[in-house]
C-alpha cells in the first residue's frame, strides 16, 4: 500500500490553471523524482501536497491520502506538517530564521509536535546534527544561520526536517543552490538517511543527472501536467514521451560531439499558463505532432509506466 | 539580512552620534533613577526667603542652589532632576503603549494582507486625519490634565508611525523563505507572526521607538507649558518653562535651563535613534 496517494491534483491562480490533473503515489522507502523545467509546476505540486500554497492560489484534488489520513481536511494536513511530512527548500541561505540559533530552531520544531522538555529536544537536535554530518554539533547548536556555509545550512535544514521522524520528506531542489561537490554530499546524505529511516522521498529537480542518480521512479512534468511517469530505467533508457526523449537528447555527453557542433536544444518555449486549454501542451514543439494532438491525450499505460502521448506504446 | 543576528553591535561603539546621544540619555536616565540621591534639596520645598536666587555663574549665585531657585524658592536643580523622571516616564510609557498598538496593527496587516490590511489602512487614514494636538487639548480640557491622561491620550494617538513601518517590514519578511519553511514545519500563522517575523523587526521597531519617545517628551512639555499637561506642583520641564515665562526679561536663565534640558534630551534621543538606524536597520536610511 502506498504511503501517499494523490489523484486529480490541480492548482490554479484564479481561473488560470497552473497544475492540472496530477496523480502521484509513493510508497515507504521509495524515491520519486519530479523532474521538469522551470515553470512546469513541480514546486507548486509539492507546495499543494503540503497545503502551503501562497495567497491567490487554490488547490483542488479528487483524492489526497497520506497513510489513510485525508489531506483535503486542512486541520489534518496542518497536524501532519513538520511531524510526519517534512519539507526542505532550495535556498538554505534564506530558509532559516536569521535571528535564532540553529539549536533553537531545531528544538522549536520538536517541542511543537512532541512537547517534552528542552533537554530531550536538545538531545535529539544534537543527535541529528551529528547524523547529517555536521562537525562540532555542540558549537553549531549555539550558532546563528549566517555563521554557517550553504552546505552546512542545508544539512541543518535536513536535520530540522527529520526532528520528528517524518515518513515523507519533500525536497524541493535541495542542491540547486549549492556547488557541485557539496551537492553530491547532500544527495548521498539524503540517500543514506532514506535507507536508514525508511523515508519516502519526493525529490524535485530540474537536473536529470540528479534524477537518474536518486530516483526509483520518475515523473516528468511539462506545462503543469505529468507527461510521463515510469521507473528510472524506463525513463532514462526507453522514454515514451517525445518531451522526455527530447530532454535526454539535450544532455551533452563528454567527448561525444565533435568540436564546433552545436549542442541540441528543444526549439520553442513552454506555453504560458492558461494558453493551451485543450490538446497536448507539447505539440507546438514536438517533431511527431499531427492533427490528432489537438485533442488532449490521456495518461496512457505503457510498459514500465505511463505517458501522456497519442504515440506512446 | 537582519541586523540583530548579524551582531553589528561592535560597530555601534564606533558610531559617534550613537555614543554621544547614548551617553546623554544614560546620564539623564541615571539622574532620574537616583533622583533622591542626586538632588540637593526637596523639589517641592518652598523657601520664600530665597526666591529667585540666580544660578552660580551669576554674581549673586551661591553653591547652595547651583541652578538657583524659582519664584517660590524651590531649588531649580532638584526640580530639574525630578523633572527628568516625568519626561522619561512619559517617553517610555507612551512609547510602549503606542508601540504595542501600532505593532499589533502593522503586523496583522502586513502578514495577513487582504481585508485585514484594508481595514488597518482605513483606521490609519482616520487616525492621520485627526489633528493630534487638538484632540489632546480637547481631551485634557474635558477630563482634566494629569500624568495618566497625557500618557493615555498620547499613547492612543501616536501609533501611526509604528503601524506604517511594521506593516511594510512585515510584508517584506512574510515573503521570505524562512516563513514558508516555518509553516512547512507545522507552525501556525499566529505563531509565525509573533515568533518568527516579529523578532526580525526589532531593528526598525527600536528606531521608531526612539523617534516616538522624543516626540512624546516634546508634546508633554508643550502641554505642560500650556497648563494642560502635568499639573503643578509637579516638576515637569514644560511646567517649569511655563512658570518661568513671567520672569523672562529679568531672569532669562529660568527659561533657558529647563529649555536646554528638553532640547538636550530630545536631541540625544534622536541621535540614538539615528545611530540605531545606521547600525540595526540601514535599509531604512533616508
Amino acid at each position: 500500500m502506498s504511503l501517499l496517494e494523490i489523484r486529480g491534483l490541480g492548482v490554479s491562480a484564479g481561473a488560470v490553471p497552473l497544475v492540472r490533473a496530477v496523480d502521484l503515489s509513493i510508497a515507504r522507502g521509495e524515491t520519486l523524482c519530479l523532474a521538469g523545467e522551470s515553470g512546469s509546476g513541480k514546486s507548486l505540486t509539492a507546495l499543494a501536497l503540503m497545503d502551503l500554497l501562497g495567497p491567490g492560489l487554490t488547490r483542488r484534488a479528487a483524492e489526497a491520502r497520506f497513510d489513510g489520513i485525508d489531506l483535503l481536511d486542512r486541520g489534518a494536513a496542518t497536524r501532519l506538517r513538520g511531524d510526519r511530512m517534512a519539507m526542505i527548500f532550495q535556498e538554505p541561505m534564506t530558509a532559516l530564521n536569521p535571528v535564532f540559533t540553529i539549536g533553537g530552531q531545531l528544538e522549536a520544531v520538536y517541542r511543537r509536535h512532541r512537547g517534552g522538555g528542552s533537554a530531550e529536544a536538545r538531545r535529539r537536535a544534537l543527535h541529528l546534527l551529528e547524523r547529517v554530518g555536521i562537525g562540532a554539533p555542540e558549537r553549531r547548536l549555539r550558532q546563528f544561520p549566517h555563521e554557517l556555509s550553504g552546505g552546512l545550512r542545508q544539512r541543518a535544514m535536513i536535520a530540522m526536517a527529520l526532528m520528528c521522524q517524518p515518513d515523507l520528506l519533500i525536497a524541493d531542489e535541495p542542491t540547486t543552490a549549492l556547488d557541485v561537490t557539496v551537492q553530491a554530499e547532500i544527495l548521498r546524505l539524503l540517500k543514506d538517511l532514506q535507507n536508514e529511516l525508511g523515508l519516502a522521498l519526493i525529490l524535485i529537480t530540474h537536473d536529470l543527472g540528479v534524477a537518474s542518480r536518486m530516483a526509483d521512479r520518475c515523473a516528468v512534468m511539462y506545462a503543469g501536467e505529468i507527461v510521463e511517469t515510469a521507473d528510472r530505467r524506463t525513463v532514462f533508457k526507453a522514454p515514451r514521451h517525445p518531451y522526455t526523449q527530447a530532454l535526454l537528447r539535450c544532455i551533452p555527453v563528454l567527448g561525444d560531439a565533435a568540436p564546433g557542433t552545436r549542442l541540441l536544444d528543444i526549439p520553442g518555449a513552454m506555453p504560458p499558463p492558461g494558453e493551451s486549454e485543450t490538446g497536448c501542451a507539447f505539440r507546438a514543439r514536438c517533431t511527431l505532432a499531427v492533427e490528432e494532438c489537438a485533442s488532449t491525450p490521456p495518461l496512457k499505460p505503457v510498459a514500465g509506466g505511463s505517458a501522456r502521448c497519442w504515440f506512446a506504446q | 539580512m537582519t541586523a540583530l543576528a548579524e551582531r553589528r553591535w561592535p560597530g555601534a561603539f564606533r558610531h559617534t552620534s550613537l555614543v554621544a546621544g547614548g551617553a546623554v540619555v544614560l546620564l539623564v536616565a541615571l539622574m532620574a533613577l537616583f533622583a533622591p540621591l542626586v538632588a540637593p534639596h526637596d523639589p517641592f520645598l518652598q523657601n520664600l526667603d530665597h526666591r529667585l536666587v540666580p544660578p552660580v555663574w551669576e554674581a549673586e549665585g551661591r553653591w547652595a542652589h547651583p541652578l538657583g531657585t524659582d519664584a517660590l524658592g524651590r531649588d531649580y536643580l532638584s526640580r530639574l532632576v525630578y523633572g527628568a523622571r516625568i519626561s522619561l516616564f512619559i517617553a517610555l510609557s507612551v512609547g510602549l503603549l503606542s508601540g504595542l498598538i501600532g505593532t499589533a496593527l502593522g503586523l496583522a496587516a502586513g502578514y495577513y494582507g487582504g481585508w485585514i490590511d484594508t481595514a488597518m489602512l482605513f483606521i490609519l487614514t482616520n487616525r492621520l486625519a485627526m489633528p493630534g494636538v487638538l484632540i489632546t487639548l480637547a481631551v485634557v480640557a474635558i477630563v482634566g490634565g494629569s500624568l495618566t491622561v497625557v500618557i493615555l491620550v498620547l499613547g492612543f494617538l501616536n501609533w501611526d508611525r509604528f503601524a506604517v513601518v511594521v506593516r511594510s517590514a512585515a510584508q517584506r519578511e512574510a515573503s521570505r523563505d524562512y516563513v514558508l519553511a516555518a509553516s512547512a514545519h507545522g507552525a501556525s500563522g499566529f505563531r509565525i507572526m509573533l515568533a518568527e517575523i516579529l523578532p526580525n523587526l526589532m531593528g526598525p521597531l527600536l528606531v521608531v521607538l526612539t523617534v516616538e519617545m522624543a516626540h512624546a517628551i516634546l508634546i508633554e512639555a508643550a502641554l505642560s507649558f500650556l497648563g494642560l499637561g502635568v499639573p503643578p506642583p509637579n516638576p515637569s520641564w514644560g511646567l517649569m518653562v511655563n512658570e518661568a515665562k513671567d520672569h523672562i526679561f529679568f531672569h532669562p536663565w529660568m527659561i533657558f535651563i529647563p529649555g536646554i534640558a528638553i532640547f538636550g534630551l530630545v536631541l540625544a534621543i534622536n541621535l540614538v535613534g539615528d545611530g540605531l538606524r545606521d547600525v540595526l536597520a540601514p535599509e531604512w536610511r533616508p
